[in-house]
């Protein structure tokens, strides 16, 4: 019996903990008719900048259609900063960044060595 | 042979040189560089960087120099970030482009001390030697670009020539028009500035084009230029007076010269970085003895709104 559970609760941490790791964005599809994809950004900081830098990019989604739920799943673990995104069309043309959304999953630094007194 | 053939084999010979000589060349696209094939060392201003700052681009070397290869060290704050970067998140068509990147660096001065200007080229050659030529290139601003606060210039990219002092400069003048800056014109060792009445936007991709055609002889004031806007019968300057050749200058102009200079994510100089990079994109470089042209004309310039409901879990 106590097998069973050991194995059981392997199974349960290896699964909760592997959904764990990975964060789903998700949005509304934009109105607009000629909307093409959209870019997903993954910024340093607290909020990612006026015009996010490319080698921020970290993902792209295409437009599927006006209202409908897009996802992205990203795995962010150890990492901390914030998400954000932004539309584009076929002409080229960007929107503005969406509001960054921060995320911390690093975890903390190891404590410094404690000293008994 | 009987002398009647013989006259009509030197008839058929003098008419048929008589037709070559007289065919006019063919209108030419000498290339039409997609931007995405970089190759050998690059010019920077200094550090780790061979070659020079700036080594004349021979028919040898008929590809861009690979900007990637330029130091980082050219006047750029943020460790890492390369003058020019080939990049494939943003461009105009096929799958890359030439990224400008500027710190605060690369703004015009505010005469802090130990702050250095930001260098770093790139070049292509012609491969044709001649009076005139057609140029075209897709170019783009990112939203966060200064330049030039608040008198300053930039320069763009060049067009100069491997054979003598001829050189002329696309750069941003003052606020956010388009200058033409001739150097060595109309003699050497001066320089002359021609306003061209169109100021650039920002995130869209924009077709420039020109047409350049040496004054003759050197020294006349018969020199050509025109600029035209994406795709516009019309251009938005024409010239046919100016003296881009002093007397004793012979040089005609044959290679493209990618130049980033002042310019950056703040009005002004900073001495602490924001640890912001500004962009401007170069695509689809062309040059001919015939107008280039613009691919797919954008007449949309309007955004797309911000995508809604935007929610991490």
């Amino acid at each position: 019996m106590k097998q069973i559970l050991r194995i059981g609760c392997l199974i349960f941490s290896l699964v909760c903990g592997g959904l764990a790791s990975a964060e789903t964005a998700t949005w509304t599809g934009n109105a607009e008719p000629d909307v093409e994809a959209y870019d997903i950004y993954a910024c340093a900081g607290a909020s990612c900048i006026v015009r996010a830098e490319p080698s921020m990019l970290t993902g792209t989604v295409q437009h599927v259609g006006p209202g409908v739920r897009h996802t992205f799943a990203i795995d962010l673990t150890g990492k901390d900063g914030s998400l954000a995104i932004l539309a584009r069309d076929t002409s080229k043309n960007k929107s503005g960044l969406s509001v960054s959304v921060p995320f911390d999953k690093a975890p903390p630094s190891i404590p410094a060595t404690p000293t008994l007194q | 042979m009987t002398t009647r053939r013989l006259i009509v084999a030197v008839m058929t010979v003098a008419l048929m040189l008589t037709w070559l000589l007289a065919t006019p060349a063919y209108a030419a696209i000498y290339w039409d560089d997609e931007m995405e094939v970089f190759t050998g060392t690059g010019h920077g201003t200094g550090g780790a960087t061979t070659g020079g700052f700036n080594p004349l681009p021979t028919a040898a070397e008929p590809v861009w120099d690979n900007p990637n290869t330029l130091s980082p060290n050219d006047g750029v704050g943020i460790p890492g970030t390369l003058p020019m970067t080939a990049t494939t998140a943003t461009k105009f068509s096929g799958a890359g482009s030439l990224r400008y990147n500027y710190t605060d660096r690369c703004q015009v001065s505010d005469g802090t001390a130990g702050l250095t200007p930001c260098g770093g080229s790139s070049s292509r050659n012609f491969g044709v030697y001649a009076p005139e030529h057609y140029g075209r290139v897709y170019f783009r601003i990112s939203n966060n670009f200064f330049w030039g606060a608040p008198n300053g210039q930039s320069k763009l990219w060049g067009v100069r020539s491997t054979q003598g002092v001829s050189k002329l400069w696309f750069n941003f003048g003052f606020s956010t028009s388009m200058l033409v800056s001739a150097e060595n014109t109309p003699a050497t060792g001066q320089t002359s500035n021609i306003y061209v009445n169109y100021s650039m936007p920002r995130e869209q991709w924009v077709c420039l084009e020109w047409r350049i055609k040496a004054n003759e002889p050197p020294g006349a004031l018969n020199g050509e230029l025109q600029f035209w806007v994406n795709g516009s019968s019309t251009p938005t300057i024409s010239r046919n007076n100016i003296s881009w050749r002093g007397v004793g200058n012979n040089s005609y102009l044959d290679y493209i010269h990618v130049y980033r200079q002042s310019g950056g994510p703040t009005p002004q100089q900073v001495s602490v970085n924001t640890n912001q990079v500004a962009n401007l994109w170069f695509d689809r470089f062309a040059v001919g003895n015939t107008r280039v042209g613009c691919l797919g004309i954008v007449t949309d310039f309007t955004p797309p709104g911000t995508p809604a409901g935007w929610t991490v879990y």
